[in-house]
């Protein structure tokens, strides 16, 4: 395991410039959100510094490997398995969202005395966070992190107004207190659930695109 | 002895360029220097092997042991260095030691703190503001730190003085000098493979062009002069490179025994390595 995790370090020492800019940017929407009557309660500013943090930093490593592409290719001629780079780099991003977490839950507390998070809300914020790495990822490793870039930002654009169009269309469909009645628990556990899903799904596809790549 | 390497049938292809049925051996406690001019395929053979490409076709084994089914442990015991210090740049080579060395079972701190003191480096130094050759010597450091049993190097000495390059040639020496030990070394710099190479490999197109003991070779070729009106179509075919001019003719050949019956008043003198190769890959008749 010291083996692997010595690959997390890889990517820490590679993003390191960029982390206090990260976490300044996620106590910047902390403050923002929390200090906002209407919204600091809720799901909205933990998804929305969790999915920033991903973008920076996981850019940031995808330009590092295009322009350090021999340093990866050094990587690879060591026994560390192509696999486990990929794996790596998962849970990189899942120990974004646990500082982004605690990041928030400090901000919580000094801004409003209190944390307005549910599990639910904790685990909604992984999972949006992890549908847009999920789709993200395997495009970064296919296309590299220039070409996948222009394809990331036009997914969410899509995404975005699509969200927006389709919630217009149905929102006076749909029933509000079957969602409300649900205990936090369980909406929390789906949302784990559904995130180990996507995840896996993408570092299976990541895995694939990622042994086939010639350096 | 045994073979540190096996290459049979090794086919890969790309739009312009291709490697076609390259098979060779690396054998145990040699230095097998692997030759070419830029673009013969000496890279991207090196990159096949080690499984940075993927391969059209063929067979790689190392120690008996084929890659595809055995990579983590053949890689535990390769010690690789590529061409122009494939590091990043902003990490001090005390950082990059530590992402990989956990990678290797036999990863010594001991070992490889010695060789950055030979090598004359500070480890908390960072690696872009070392010069080529020490960004060399800090990849063989690397290579030599985790009691590899193969080094593997892709042109290292290339852009690099000829007093650091004696020297990367003198650590290889000693490192053959333990028993079990191996190492493949491309270059297009043959001069560098006078001294100290045991096999040579050389491949031109794509393809294997001969693969043979380096003093064998010495042996066999001779660079041959004398006067032109001694030359006949006969003796003509046995020359590799033959250049005819006013004062006589000189040129290279594998047959300098049966030249020298033929054209008796004809002197022979030692070719080098890089005489060889031209006559093989670039050869004028």
């Amino acid at each position: 395991m010291k083996m692997y995790l010595s690959l997390l370090r890889k990517d820490l020492l590679i993003v390191k410039k960029y982390i206090l800019l990260t976490f300044a940017l996620v106590i910047f929407y902390c403050i923002i959100f929390l200090s906002s009557d209407s919204v600091r309660a809720g799901v909205a500013p933990l998804a929305m510094s969790y999915l920033w943090a991903i973008y920076l930093l996981m850019q940031t490593l995808a330009s590092s490997d295009a322009k350090y592409s021999k340093a990866e290719a050094v990587i690879c001629a060591t026994p560390y398995l192509r696999t486990a780079i990929v794996a790596m780099r998962y849970l990189f991003s899942l120990s974004i969202y646990f500082v982004v977490l605690i990041v928030y839950i400090l901000m919580s507390l000094i801004i409003n005395g209190a944390v307005l998070l549910t599990f639910a809300d904790a685990m909604f914020a992984l999972l949006v966070g992890n549908i847009m790495l999920g789709i993200t990822q395997p495009l970064t490793y296919k296309f590299g992190g220039e070409k996948a870039r222009y394809i990331i930002v036009t997914l969410i654009l899509l995404a975005t107004i699509g969200f927006q169009s389709a919630f217009f269309i149905i929102s006076d469909e749909i029933d509000y207190s079957l969602f409300a009645n649900l205990p936090s628990v369980l909406i929390g556990g789906i949302s784990l659930i559904l995130t180990a899903i996507i995840v896996t799904i993408s570092a299976l596809i990541s895995v694939s695109i990622y042994k086939k790549k010639e350096f | 002895m045994n073979n540190a390497i096996e290459v049979v049938g090794l086919n890969k292809t790309y739009a312009n360029f291709g490697l076609e049925n390259v098979s060779f051996i690396v054998p145990e406690n040699c230095i097998t220097g692997f030759i070419g001019a830029n673009g013969a395929g000496k890279s991207t053979t090196i990159k096949s092997i080690l499984r940075l490409v993927n391969i059209g076709g063929g067979s790689i084994k190392f120690w008996g042991m084929d890659m595809e089914k055995h990579e983590r442990e053949i890689k535990d015991r390769i010690g690789v260095v590529l061409d122009d210090g494939a590091f990043y740049e902003h990490l001090t080579m005390a950082q990059m030691k530590s992402i990989i060395a956990p990678a290797y079972s036999n990863w010594s701190d001991a070992e490889f703190s010695t060789n950055m003191e030979r090598f004359a480096l500070d480890p908390k130094q960072k690696i872009s503001t070392l010069s080529k050759g020490m960004k060399a010597k800090f990849a063989l450091a690397l290579a030599l730190s985790h009691n590899a049993d193969l080094l593997i190097m892709d042109e290292p000495t290339s852009g690099l003085d000829p007093v650091v390059r004696r020297e990367l040639m003198n650590i290889i020496i000693d490192f053959v000098r333990n028993d079990g030990k191996s190492v493949l070394f491309s270059t297009h710099i043959v001069s560098d493979l006078e001294r100290v190479a045991d096999m040579l490999l050389l491949i031109d197109k794509g393809k294997i062009v001969f693969e043979e003991d380096k003093d064998a070779l010495l042996d066999k070729h001779k660079i041959v002069k004398g006067r032109n009106d001694e030359l006949t179509e006969e003796s003509r075919k046995l020359f590799l490179t033959l250049n005819e001019t006013a004062f006589g003719f000189e040129g290279l050949s594998a047959n300098a025994e049966q030249l020298k019956k033929m054209l008796p008043s004809s002197i022979t003198e030692r070719a080098s390595i890089e005489d060889i190769m031209l006559a093989y890959i670039g050869g004028k008749k």
